[in-house]
């Protein structure tokens, strides 16, 4: 994998690349000490995973997250932070305590490469970002969240932004549906209408509605009229 | 009041009970004298009664230690009401038996000696019940403002603790992520440097004893603050490099001054947090300690306040925190000032 390492700390990044020059099979692909340069870099540089600093000088981790185009996997390492760490929910990615012994990277390092070879297993790479891993993360006031596209049910817009819902909850993501769209892989993620995409894999069932649309049912019971250009694009994907 | 009472001032307690019935058997015996003379069995009667009035107040003082807690003052005043002329009346039967008993032996002394009448044995015990009521009233008071005191003191030891915990919790926790980032550096640094290593380890030591010193003293002189200052400083020097640049300024004539302990190194640490942590390139930290006058010195932290003060604001625990402890140490002779701006300055003013 490609790593960037991410801390104010000289110091405490060469710890970590010491620690890393031990494993072969990954390389680092950049250092940086703030969000700022991070930002530039992480679009430069494309990595796969980001071993990421909480308390940057010009933001925290979760700041920078925010505002990458794509998510990458990230471990968090810290010094000793519980309140940052207790934000997030069940689907939270790995975390190392500084100092971080070369066992707990080790794991944490092999349960993102098992993570990465059943995603690809299970679903189709997005062709344009080969390296993207498939899921977003979504900060909602003190709640953080590591959303899978697969997780995700439907997006629909609301004001600016987005609402994404996924496993019966839902978070607003301060991004534009378009953004959203092409981010999803086309094949499990359809446009119904201006305002909303939905996932496939989440349909009840599809009803025949006025002036040739469709009424979409959600397996959570919403109902979604697709208008007739998009009703007719929906009925050539599910044909045969 | 609890079963203590009675082991711990068993001494104020009997010093007590002579001093108010002897007064009472001195005020017999001066009242009697005045009218008449006294007789050698008068006075036998007025001990015994004053005798008797001790033993039944002290009978009463054991039902009060075991009631007044749970009862009501409305309660107990009730009780009073049959209790009182009850004990007054046994006392004077007593007396009064007593009396009976020693005339029977000796006849000769009844001279001078009023017979009993119904009349007389009432008026005596209502006197008695008089003064029965006097002790109770100055007992129950006594004891009911030593309750008061007793709940107010456990009242602010509990406050007391309280707070220590919280004040140790704290500290616990603005600390611990600057010792793990300090160890995290000194480990990098054994492969980059382990001259400057070692000199971080000291420090840290340095630092941790004064940490574990600091609970127990209440002022450390400003020369040994200062130390711990230093040594906190390097490493975090450590963390952040040649984003943290820092100036002394101390008049030599202050480093005896008595400071609280880690008052300097918390303005230190804030000004770091929550000022250059917050800058990319870091910047300046000044530390000054100058004399006013002849009374009073000056203690600033100055530091460049963060490009996001938002993102670096305290919750002003920190602050409140060293207010405390300089009004532990100084009373209200001690002030502790921040003054925001492009530049943030935490200014104590204390006594020489």
């Amino acid at each position: 994998m490609n790593i960037m390492i991410i801390d104010d700390s000289r110091l405490a990044r060469k710890e970590l690349s010491g620690l890393l020059a031990e494993h072969a099979q990954h390389t680092i692909a950049g250092e940086a000490g703030d969000v700022q340069s991070a930002l530039t870099l992480i679009n430069d540089l494309q990595p796969e995973l980001l071993l990421l600093d909480i308390h940057l000088p010009d933001g925290t981790g979760f700041d920078l997250l925010e505002q990458c185009d794509y998510t990458p996997h990230v471990i968090f390492t810290t010094a000793y932070e519980q309140h940052a760490l207790r934000a997030f929910e069940v689907n939270a990615l790995d975390y190392l305590l500084k100092p971080v012994t070369q066992e707990r990277l080790s794991a944490a390092l092999e349960k993102i490469v098992r993570f990465d070879t059943r995603q690809i297993d299970t679903a189709v790479p997005v062709p344009q970002q080969k390296n993207s891993p498939e899921h977003v993360f979504i900060r909602e006031g003190e709640r953080c969240h590591f959303v899978k596209f697969h997780d995700i049910s439907r997006v629909i817009v609301e004001g600016n932004y987005v609402r994404i819902f996924f496993q019966s909850q839902s978070a607003l993501l301060p991004r534009s549906l378009n953004y959203v769209e092409a981010r999803l892989n086309p094949n499990t993620f359809f446009r119904a209408n201006r305002q909303e995409i939905i996932n496939l894999n989440f349909i009840d069932r599809i009803e025949p509605w006025i002036g040739d649309g469709l009424m979409i049912r959600m397996q959570d019971a919403t109902e979604i009229i697709s208008s007739r250009r998009q009703a007719r694009e929906l009925k050539q994907r599910m044909e045969f | 009041m609890n079963q203590g009472f009675f082991i711990q001032h068993p001494r104020q307690y009997l010093l007590a009970q002579v001093f108010f019935w002897g007064s009472y058997l001195l005020m017999n015996i001066v009242f009697v004298s005045a009218w008449s003379n006294l007789s050698g069995f008068a006075l036998g009667i007025f001990a015994g009664l004053s005798l008797l009035l001790g033993i039944t107040s002290h009978g009463l003082r054991a039902l009060y230690h075991r009631y007044h807690q749970n009862c009501s003052f409305l309660q107990i005043s009730v009780h009073l009401l049959w209790l009182l002329p009850l004990s007054a009346l046994l006392v004077q039967l007593v007396l009064h038996a007593l009396i009976y008993g020693v005339l029977q032996i000796a006849p000769a002394q009844a001279a001078g000696i009023q017979p009993v009448s119904v009349g007389s044995f009432i008026g005596y015990s209502i006197n008695t019940m008089i003064m029965l009521m006097l002790w109770s009233i100055l007992y129950l008071l006594r004891s009911e403002l030593k309750k008061r005191r007793e709940t107010e003191i456990a009242h602010w030891r509990d406050q007391a603790r309280l707070r220590e915990i919280e004040l140790q919790f704290l500290r616990s926790q603005i600390n611990s992520h600057f010792l793990f980032n300090s160890l995290n550096n000194v480990r990098a640094l054994i492969l980059e440097d382990p001259l400057a290593a070692r000199q971080g380890l000291a420090d840290l030591a340095t630092l941790l004893r004064g940490l574990l010193q600091a609970e127990a003293k209440l002022t450390v002189p400003l020369r040994e603050e200062l130390d711990w200052v230093r040594g906190y400083l390097a490493l975090e020097t450590l963390q952040f490099e040649q984003r943290l640049q820092y100036e002394f300024s101390i008049d030599d004539s202050l480093l005896d001054a008595q400071v609280p302990p880690l008052l300097v190194q918390t303005l230190v640490e804030n000004a770091i947090k929550h000022g250059i942590a917050g800058r990319r390139n870091g910047g300046l930290l000044s530390l000054r300690a100058q004399r006013l006058n002849n009374s009073e010195w000056q203690l600033e932290v100055e530091n460049p306040a963060a490009e996001l003060p938002a993102l670096h604001q305290g919750n002003g625990i920190g602050l409140a925190n060293a207010r405390e402890r300089l009004a532990m140490a100084f009373g209200t002779h001690a002030t502790l000032d921040l003054q925001l701006g492009a530049t943030v300055i935490a200014r104590a003013c204390l006594p020489c």
